[in-house]
Formats: C-alpha cells, sequence, structure tokens
C-alpha cells in the first residue's frame, strides 16, 4: 500500500511540472453541489452557487480555465490525490488533518460553524454534559462531524449523512434534535418556508478542529498551480469581488 | 423556487444515464462471463482457481461495497499498473460512469460466469464426440455445437441478470451519477417533496424492468422456436 | 494494508457486524411468515385474491431496493400529519426500523414469489390424495403442500438469504451504522480507501459462507425421509455437484 502511495505522489509530481508551461491552463475542480447556496446543482442540471461564481473569478484572475465536476464530499480528497480532479473548491476548511494529504492555497472566505435547532428547543450547548443523549446530524466528512466526534463522541448520537440536503431534511422531519452547519448555510435556510421555525443555539464554534477558512485544495508539491490560485484570490480580493458576490448571494458581506 | 417539473424533467434525463450505464455493462459482463466460465471447466488448475476465487468473492461481498472499492480506490490500482509499464504521465479518469462499468461488470460477470459453466455442462457429451467424429476442430465445435445451445439453455437466468443489472444501476447515484435516482434525490432535496420524486423513479424503474422482462421473453420464444411442439 | 488503522476501527466492524446481522434475520422472519399467505393468495383460482399479491410482488421485485429505502426513510417525511403521528414517534423516526420495514417488505415479495413457485412445483396428484383422504383445504397445506414446498424452494432459498445479507449493505446509506456504515465512517476519517473497505468485505465473505454453511446443514436435514440410508458420501457429493449453482440467479434477486 504504501509503494502505491509514494507512487501516487511521485505522479503526482511529475504531472505538475509538465502543465506549468501553458499559458491557460486546463484544471478540473471538484465540488459537492448539494450545499446550497455555496454550490448546488439547478433544474437545468447546472452547477451553481456562490463558491462557484467566486471560483469562476479566481480561475479568470489566474487565467486558469476551469471545469466543475460534481463528486461527493468524501470522496473529493481521494480524487484529488488520484488525479481525477485537479482542485477542490468545496467549502473545504484547512485543516491540519486535511494538510497531512492534500496542500490549500490561502483562504478566500471564512464563516463560523453553529448549531442549528428548532426554536424554543432547550437544547443547552455551552454546559458540559448539556446534549447529553441528544440525536445530532451532520455531513459526513466535514469539520461538523470531526468537532462531533472530538467533543461530543460519547455522550451524543452522531449521525452521519452524504449530503448536508439529507441532514437538512431529517431535521424537519424530526428526526435530529440539531445539526452543525456552517452558518451561513444556517442563516440562509431560515428564510426559506421549511426553514423558518429553526435557528442557532449556542455561540458560534470557534475550535482549531474548524481550521482556517475556506482554501483551494491542490494536491502536496503542486507548487506552480497553487501560486496561480494564490495571485488570482489576491486580485480578486483586491477588486472587491467576493463582497460582492456575498451581498449578491446571501444579502450580507461574509467578509465584515 | 424552481418549480416541480423542472425537477421532474431531470429524472428523465438521468434515466439516459441509467440506460447508458446497463447497455455497457451488458457486454462486459457477457464477455467476463464466458471468459470465468471458460476458466472454470478448464484443465489448468491455476486458471480454475482464479475463476473459483472470482465467483466467491462476488458472490460473497455487497454490490455496495465493491462500487465503493472500485470508485474510492480504483484508479489507484490502474495508475499504480500504469507506473509498472513505464507509464507515469497517463491521465486516467474513473469517473462514477466509469466507475460504475466496472464495478457492475465485474458482479454481472460473476454470475453470468456460472450461467454459463451450468449451460455448457448441460450439453450432452455425445453430441461434442460425435462433432469430434465429424472432424471438427474444437473451435468449430464450440462455435456451431455448444454455443447455440448454451444461449438457449442460459437465455432465463441471464435474463433475470439483466433485472438486478437495471436495479443495481441505482446504486451508483451513491458514487454520484447523474441517473435517475441521484436526479431524484437532487429534486427531493430542493423541492422538500421527497415522495413524489422517489415514487416517479419507482415509477420510471419499473417501467425499464417490465421493457426489459418483455424483450427478454420474446427472445427466449425466438431461441426455443425449434423445439416447439407441433 | 495499515494493520494500526484496522485495528483501531476493528471494535466498530465489528458492532457494525451485529447490526448486519439484526437486519438479516429480523425481517427475513418476519418475511418467511408474511409470504405464506401471501403466497397462497398468489396462487388463487379466484382473480380478486390472486390480483393484490400479484400487483405487490410486480412492484417490489420491479424496483430498486434503494428507491424503496429512500421512499419509506426519507419520502414519508413528506406528510406531516404522518410525522406528527404516533407511528412516526416510535418507528419511523428511527433509521434503523426503517430498513427493517423496507427489508421486509423487499424479502417478502422475492419469497412469496419463490414459495409461489414452490406451491405450483408440488405434484398435483399428493394434493388429490390429500383431499381423498378428507383433508381440508387448510390440512391440505399444512400437512402436505407446504412442506413439500419447503424442501423444493429450500436451495432458492438459500440464495436469497445470501442476497439478503449483502442487500443489508444498503441502510448505511440512510445512516444505519452497520458494517459498511462503520467501514464509510472509517473512510471518511482517514481517507485509506482499501484498508476498511476490505476487512468489511472479508467480514462479509465469512458471514456468507457461515450462513450458507448452516442452511445446507438444514436442506440435508429435510431430505432425510429421501436419502437412502448409509450412502451419506454420495448424497453430499451430489450436494456439491453442479446443480444448485445456476440458482444462484434464478428469481433475479438483485441488492439494489
Amino acid at each position: 500500500m504504501k509503494t502505491i502511495l509514494a507512487g501516487a505522489v511521485a505522479a503526482a509530481a511529475l504531472l505538475a511540472v509538465a502543465p506549468a508551461q501553458a499559458a491557460m491552463t486546463e484544471v478540473t475542480v471538484g465540488t459537492e453541489a448539494a450545499y446550497a447556496p455555496f454550490e448546488y446543482v439547478n433544474p437545468q442540471g447546472e452547477i451553481v452557487g456562490f463558491e462557484i461564481e467566486l471560483g469562476n473569478a479566481i480561475c479568470a484572475a489566474a487565467e486558469l480555465k476551469c471545469t466543475w465536476v460534481n463528486v461527493p464530499f468524501d470522496a473529493l480528497i481521494a480524487q484529488l490525490q488520484e488525479k481525477k480532479i485537479d482542485a477542490i473548491m468545496s467549502s473545504m476548511s484547512i485543516t491540519e488533518k486535511r494538510q497531512k494529504s492534500i496542500d490549500f492555497t490561502k483562504k478566500y472566505f471564512q464563516v463560523p460553524n453553529a448549531f442549528v435547532a428548532r426554536k424554543g428547543s432547550t437544547l443547552d450547548v455551552a454546559s458540559e454534559g448539556g446534549l447529553k443523549g441528544k440525536v445530532i446530524g451532520v455531513q459526513s466528512g466535514t469539520t461538523n462531524a470531526d468537532y462531533l466526534k472530538a467533543k461530543y463522541e460519547d455522550s451524543v448520537e452522531i449521525r452521519r449523512y452524504p449530503t448536508q440536503e439529507e441532514v437538512t431534511m431529517d431535521l424537519v422531519n424530526g428526526r435530529l434534535d440539531a445539526m452543525v452547519v456552517d452558518s451561513v448555510i444556517g442563516s440562509e435556510w431560515f428564510k426559506k418556508p421549511e426553514g423558518q421555525d429553526y435557528t442557532f443555539v449556542g455561540p458560534m464554534l470557534r475550535d482549531p478542529l474548524f481550521g482556517q477558512g475556506v482554501g483551494v485544495g491542490l494536491r502536496k508539491g503542486d507548487d506552480e498551480l497553487k501560486a496561480r490560485f494564490e495571485a488570482g484570490i489576491d486580485k480578486v480580493m483586491a477588486e472587491g469581488i467576493p463582497q460582492q458576490l456575498s451581498q449578491k448571494w446571501f444579502g450580507v458581506n461574509i467578509y465584515e | 423556487m424552481e418549480p416541480t417539473w423542472a425537477y421532474g424533467w431531470m429524472i428523465v434525463q438521468g434515466a439516459g444515464w441509467t440506460l447508458a450505464l446497463v447497455l455497457t455493462v451488458i457486454p462486459v459482463g457477457l464477455l467476463l462471463g464466458l471468459l470465468g466460465a471458460a476458466a472454470k471447466l478448464s484443465p489448468f488448475a491455476p486458471l480454475r482457481w482464479v475463476a473459483d476465487g472470482y465467483t466467491t468473492f462476488i458472490r460473497g461481498i455487497p454490490e455496495l461495497l465493491i462500487i465503493f472499492l472500485v470508485f474510492f480506490g480504483g484508479s489507484r490500482v490502474v495508475m499504480w499498473l500504469l507506473e509498472g509499464i513505464g507509464l507515469p504521465d497517463v491521465r486516467v479518469d474513473i469517473n462514477p460512469f466509469v466507475a460504475g462499468v466496472i464495478a457492475l461488470g465485474l458482479v454481472q460477470g460473476g454470475f453470468a460466469t456460472e450461467v454459463f459453466r451450468a449451460a455448457i455442462q448441460s450439453v450432452p457429451r455425445g453430441q461434442i464426440e460425435a462433432a469430434e467424429a465429424c472432424g471438427f476442430t474444437r473451435w468449430q465445435i464450440f462455435r456451431h455445437v455448444t454455443l447455440p445451445q448454451v444461449w438457449r439453455i442460459a437465455l432465463p437466468s441471464l435474463g433475470n441478470l439483466l433485472q438486478i443489472l437495471i436495479k443495481d444501476t441505482a446504486l451508483i447515484s451513491v458514487v454520484g451519477l447523474a441517473d435517475i435516482m441521484r436526479n431524484a434525490q437532487i429534486g427531493a432535496g430542493a423541492t422538500k417533496e421527497p415522495f413524489t420524486f422517489l415514487l416517479m423513479a419507482g415509477a420510471l424503474y419499473l417501467m425499464i424492468t417490465t421493457v426489459a422482462t418483455t424483450g427478454i421473453a420474446l427472445m427466449e420464444k425466438r431461441a426455443n422456436r425449434a423445439y416447439r411442439r407441433a | 494494508m495499515r494493520w494500526d488503522l484496522i485495528a483501531e476501527a476493528a471494535p466498530d466492524l465489528l458492532k457494525g457486524t451485529w447490526v448486519t446481522l439484526q437486519l438479516l434475520l429480523i425481517p427475513l422472519a418476519l418475511a418467511t411468515a408474511l409470504s405464506i399467505p401471501l403466497a397462497i393468495a398468489r396462487v388463487s383460482r379466484l382473480w380478486w385474491v390472486r390480483a393484490l399479491p400479484a400487483a405487490f410482488i410486480f412492484v417490489f421485485r420491479g424496483t430498486p431496493l434503494l428507491v424503496q429505502l429512500f421512499l419509506i426513510y426519507y419520502g414519508l417525511g413528506q406528510f406531516e400529519t404522518l410525522r406528527d403521528g404516533f407511528l412516526w414517534d416510535n418507528i419511523l423516526r428511527h433509521a434503523y426500523w426503517c430498513a427493517m420495514i423496507a427489508f421486509t417488505l423487499n424479502n417478502t415479495a422475492y419469497i412469496a414469489e419463490l414459495m409461489r413457485g414452490g406451491i405450483n412445483a408440488v405434484p398435483h396428484g399428493e394434493v388429490e390424495a390429500a383431499r381423498a383422504y378428507g383433508m381440508s383445504g387448510l390440512q391440505a397445506y399444512r400437512h402436505v403442500i407446504l412442506p413439500r414446498m419447503w424442501r423444493i424452494i429450500l436451495p432458492a432459498y438459500s440464495n436469497e438469504v445470501v442476497f439478503s445479507l449483502k442487500a443489508t449493505s444498503l441502510a448505511s446509506v440512510i445512516t444505519v451504522l452497520d458494517l459498511t456504515g462503520q467501514a464509510k465512517v472509517y473512510y471518511s476519517m482517514y481517507y485509506e480507501p482499501y484498508d476498511f473497505f476490505i476487512a468489511a468485505g472479508a467480514i462479509y465473505l465469512v458471514l456468507v459462507f457461515v450462513v450458507t454453511r448452516i442452511l445446507r446443514g438444514v436442506e440435508w436435514q429435510l431430505n432425510r425421509a429421501f436419502r437412502p440410508p448409509k450412502t451419506v458420501a454420495v448424497a453430499t457429493a451430489a450436494a456439491e455437484a453442479p446443480g444448485p449453482a445456476p440458482r444462484a440467479v434464478a428469481d433475479g434477486r438483485t441488492a439494489a
């Protein structure tokens, strides 16, 4: 197994050198399009959302030709290592754990995470043991899942779902007492009819497990591509594009 | 948000991927099945062991697990093999469709191996001896004596395999192929009407399996025409 | 293979194995019991008795199990009246019981179809003889037809059990932590695509082997009246012979 892995890394390194010469490098970007409004599939079957538009702006600024592909969240890192995709832009936070497997660019946005429950819920997030015996839903492979496992594994029942949509659906179905999500996912959902009875409980969560914001995930050693993406991020940040997109999609500026 | 019918239409479009997957896997499964049966009946023991191991695995391991193994781990194996033959730079793309063809092809091949083996063995030994006596080569015997009968005997079981295959394609949605099932889930998530969309998906699958059953029944009738009683 | 990771996962994989066994045995027992009246109704000469079981069998055999499972787990949540009811709070709320219901219904359709074939294959003369003895229809079923049917369908029934065992892995998709579910959780924690799936696969192989052995023992017991004395070796040799293999797929069973 180790030799295969070593081989994969070596191959990744070899491949990284080759495309550097081309002016308009083609990059396949993996995203999990079941995370509205960051990335989702519209009825025409197209992948759209805040992060998709921001990603396209970054790619344009970096003179990269980016194609988006829809990949299950917990398969993104494996697919990157296996060269099925070249980059990840899927609200994936930069964490120490992930950095053992892949590289990240600097962050291009960061939102805090929080518990969401029905209004009037007596859930006590702040106190030790206040969640004892509760059923908490979370998307598999996310920092939210890592956080729950690290902090609450012995006291709560953790339910892991393939997509965030299924977590939300089961919260409405009454199968979950709460879920842990990115706060923007929560606040956007509260605006919809089926989400209006729900609210954040407890404070916004601060923990190193949530990482240092969302960056572009890249193969280790893919430094050329990393440099170009970072230049692109700097450029769009300087032009204020992310802030405009945030206003457009969320009605608030998440960069403040 | 977006109207329900737009997502409904997506499910119908997803049927395109489902059918494409079915039609691509059929020849892969049949070929693997014939090779497997040949290996099982081979006088060369190691070939028989490989074939026995293959069918034991396919019979014992859940389809979903095989799909996970191929999808999450498949291209590492391919990449490693390519490097082994000195092609480290070739890009391998095991997207959900390719993963589906490989995983379901392996599953179908495993079952088809048993079907073909049993069918070949049911051809009376005397017919083969007769053909040998007439001076047929081994290939001629296979082509003109064994194969036409194998087809007729195996057809009902192959029809069942086709049913299994059609229903198994729904599993590929779990790794993200935009087939009937995946698109039904997208529609269910977006409109919060999961029952409506899953029912539509179920009805589409039922239509496909029913058409397939009818088609196989017609083929059986045709294959058996020489055996009809007057 | 990373044995340290497998060792870490082993207790959870075994826990998952226990859940898998429950998901096999409980629905199987229920389905077998339900199948008997259903199969008897299915072979009725009255079309209105026959129609409902025939439709049930047609629908549940003609659609993927995954669709059935999702319809019960997510689909029923669409109906708010159901969501506020007793049934929801005690049964449908739990993924575990939803899986049990889906597997029971699915198994029932396949086993009832098997039994229909088995009942039709009972030689007509035996039924006539039973009636000539003055047995009622019910008595004839109880003492002649059903025991004979069991011996006829048992090899195919064994295959049904194996297929059913493999199909339990689908429960993982609706958050049940069965053997496949546990393997998936560890995969999404470590991004090691082989170790956990291969370990789980090995456990499934062992389970299939054990289940097949047990059922073969039952088959041997049931056939004892038809075994000539002192020719045990011949009988088992016959059982090993190519006969039963093609029946593995004889009834179009599927995991999907």
